[in-house]
């Protein structure tokens, strides 16, 4: 995370009574979570009191202490790079959403025509409809198959 | 059923007369696909007509809380954020519940995404308790713990977290497990705190839980912290508590703790004790930092939320909020189908995480994890078990804490620390509160051993139950069915 682009930047300690809904609403940001003004202002209440009960962990003389963050005795070995079978993969995992085309997610605009021409990268502004324009939709394309090849060249 | 003394069909029909007759008097389940069901016991019966043995639980049915996946069934997570999502795969426990011969009857209710200590936080009702209906079931796998406390399935499956097997099976006068860290796959489970999350049984009797527990441990390559290697098995372990070294620390006999519920925890000494085991009262201090076991325990477990949650985005499955653009739809669809707790935990958990906080908030939690689970590892150097209440206090009224968050964060109180130290635990019903606010209510003896030791505390659980007897059931399990 950019440090710029954090709440509170490099304080070392965050004192409960200093959260106030500015910050609050920083802190949904980051975790992608619209919340109304009437939401952030409990939520903030809510974070204050229950940090202000937590601050007690701030006594413990824990110097020297190894953090212990989950109690395996070893970490666990990776998996055996193997891909397991999972037949119709697509048809069953797309089957979840309302949001699918010819076995592909369809999700709004990214990238705006411009980035596209110009080969950037923006969270610009995107049109109404997150399939028209834009990046070119192997839904449009009847020739388009499942190849991974067939696509990349229409992309920046 | 094995014997030929029961037949699969008519053992499944009754359940399911069961399930229709009291579930709407304790809304346990989010949803019952009686068909499959029924094509299960049917395939079991055929495989018995044939003479093959279809395993250890041919036949049984058994209702899985609705955060483990089973292929084609729905899997909410108590979450409108799921809702309508179905599993593309089985998890683990369910593949090796099926393999053993149950029919899988049911998705039991929880807390949204298992946070919460009642059950009143799932997005779509909540569940009440068989013992009294105005009262909570615990959670957050309350769904399962009333399920089987109304006598509608023997067994059912729970995860815990926090305590959320063991307090709503304590709160339903039923026997609750959470096995050692690592000794069941969570392939499968929807996560929470990846480095705490635990599948459970959830039994009308320990030998259930203990038989439940063998076929669901074992070591799963496709979860990276199941651990390697055969676990020892619960029913071939000596249910006998003659020798056990049993300490109750003080610190569970905090003043926090009803004192109806600590009457019925002392009698249970008395039990244990009856039975040849060696109890002693553990002088406070041994457990100096247990204490602060619900303020590491909800930063531990909200930052790994916050990350584990990250993926809940209504891209690729569940209902999606529109927007102008991606992040406007991330956020909307977030904000608006996450409840109240999840929002709240997710914001604690991003902030304990965010740099230059997470030192002071994470890092911390983290070295004072250290503290006391080396603390409960030290008192196993004397002890073969730890036993204290389950819960602070019997089942309590809905909507009693609903509007303070930290009140229903304290429940976690005693089970907790257990958790936080990766360590098996039972709880076991040992009679009803006689007095004060939880009267006429379950009382739930908390038994844990050190990490690994599963099939003791499961022993020592079904010990405790042949020494004592048959709990005492809820008013609806008493209830004639159909």
């Amino acid at each position: 995370m950019d440090p710029a682009d954090h709440p509170a930047g490099d304080r070392d300690v965050a004192p409960s009574q200093d959260i106030d809904v500015g910050f609050v609403a920083r802190v949904a940001d980051l975790a992608r979570l619209s919340l109304s003004q009437e939401e952030l202002a409990a939520t903030t209440d809510d974070l204050r009191a229950i940090l202000g009960h937590f601050e007690a962990i701030g006594a413990v003389d824990t110097e020297g202490v190894e953090p212990l963050a989950h109690v395996l005795s070893s970490s666990g070995r990776p998996a055996a790079d193997e891909v397991a079978p999972f037949p119709d993969a697509r048809v069953r995992i797309t089957a979840n959403t309302d949001h699918a085309r010819e076995g592909f997610f369809v999700v709004p605009r990214v990238l705006d025509e411009t980035a596209i021409t110009s080969g950037e990268t923006s969270g610009g502004p995107a049109a109404d409809d997150p399939d028209a324009g834009g990046l070119p939709s192997s839904a449009d394309d009847p020739s388009f198959e499942h190849d991974p090849g067939a696509d990349p060249e229409d992309l920046p | 059923m094995r014997a030929g003394d029961l037949d699969p069909g008519d053992v499944i029909e009754q359940a399911i007369a069961r399930l229709t007759a009291r579930d709407p008097e304790v809304s346990a389940y989010l949803d019952a696909d009686f068909e499959r069901a029924r094509l299960q016991a049917a395939d079991v019966a055929e495989r018995l007509a044939r003479g093959e043995d279809p395993g250890p639980l041919a036949g049984v049915p058994v209702s899985l809380k609705d955060n483990m996946a089973v292929n084609g069934a729905t899997l909410t997570a108590g979450s409108r954020i799921l809702e309508g999502y179905r599993a593309p795969y089985s998890g683990h426990v369910a593949e090796r519940l099926a393999a053993a011969g149950a029919v899988l009857l049911g998705r039991t209710n929880l807390d949204e995404f298992a946070m919460g200590a009642s059950t009143e936080n799932s997005g779509y009702f909540p569940t009440r308790n068989p013992w009294d209906r105005s009262r909570v079931p615990g959670g957050s796998s309350g769904g399962s713990a009333a399920a089987v406390g109304a006598g509608i399935v023997p067994v059912a499956l729970g995860s815990e977290t926090g305590g959320s097997v063991r307090q709503p099976a304590a709160f339903c006068g039923v026997t609750g497990f959470k096995p050692t860290y690592g000794s069941v796959s969570r392939f499968g489970l929807v996560a929470f705190g990846s480095s705490l999350d635990q599948i459970g049984p959830i039994a009308a009797w320990a030998e259930d839980a203990a038989l439940v527990y063998d076929v669901i441990a074992g070591h799963d390559p496709r979860d990276a912290t199941s651990t390697p290697g055969e676990r020892a098995r619960a029913l071939d372990a000596n249910a006998s508590l003659e020798g056990l070294k049993i300490g109750v620390p003080e610190e569970f006999l905090d003043d926090a703790v009803d004192k109806h519920v600590l009457e019925r925890v002392s009698q249970a000494m008395d039990v244990l004790e009856g039975a040849g085991a060696i109890t002693r009262v553990i002088k406070r201090g041994r457990l100096q930092h247990m204490a602060l076991s619900i303020p590491v325990y909800y930063l531990v477990a909200c930052s790994e939320a916050s990350a584990n949650l990250a993926r809940f985005d209504g891209m690729r499955y569940g209902p999606r909020a529109e927007g102008d653009d991606l992040f406007e739809a991330f956020g909307k669809t977030r904000g608006q189908l996450f409840g109240p707790e999840v929002r709240r935990r997710i914001v604690l958990g991003t902030f304990a995480l965010s740099a230059g906080y997470s030192e002071a908030w994470y890092g911390k939690a983290l070295a004072v994890r250290r503290l006391i689970h080396d603390e409960f590892a030290a008192l196993f150097d004397e002890f073969d078990l730890i036993a204290g209440p389950t819960a602070p206090t019997g089942a309590f009224p809905l909507g009693d804490k609903s509007d303070d968050p930290y009140a229903m964060y304290l429940c976690d109180l005693l089970t907790a620390p257990a958790c936080l130290a990766g360590l098996p635990s039972v709880s076991v019903p040992c009679g009803l509160a006689r007095k004060g606010a939880s009267k006429g209510l379950p009382v739930g003896l908390s038994l844990t051993g050190a990490a690994g030791s599963d099939a003791r505390v499961l022993a020592a659980a079904r010990a405790f139950e042949a020494a004592r007897g048959e709990p005492e059931r809820s008013p609806l399990w008493k209830e004639p069915s159909a």
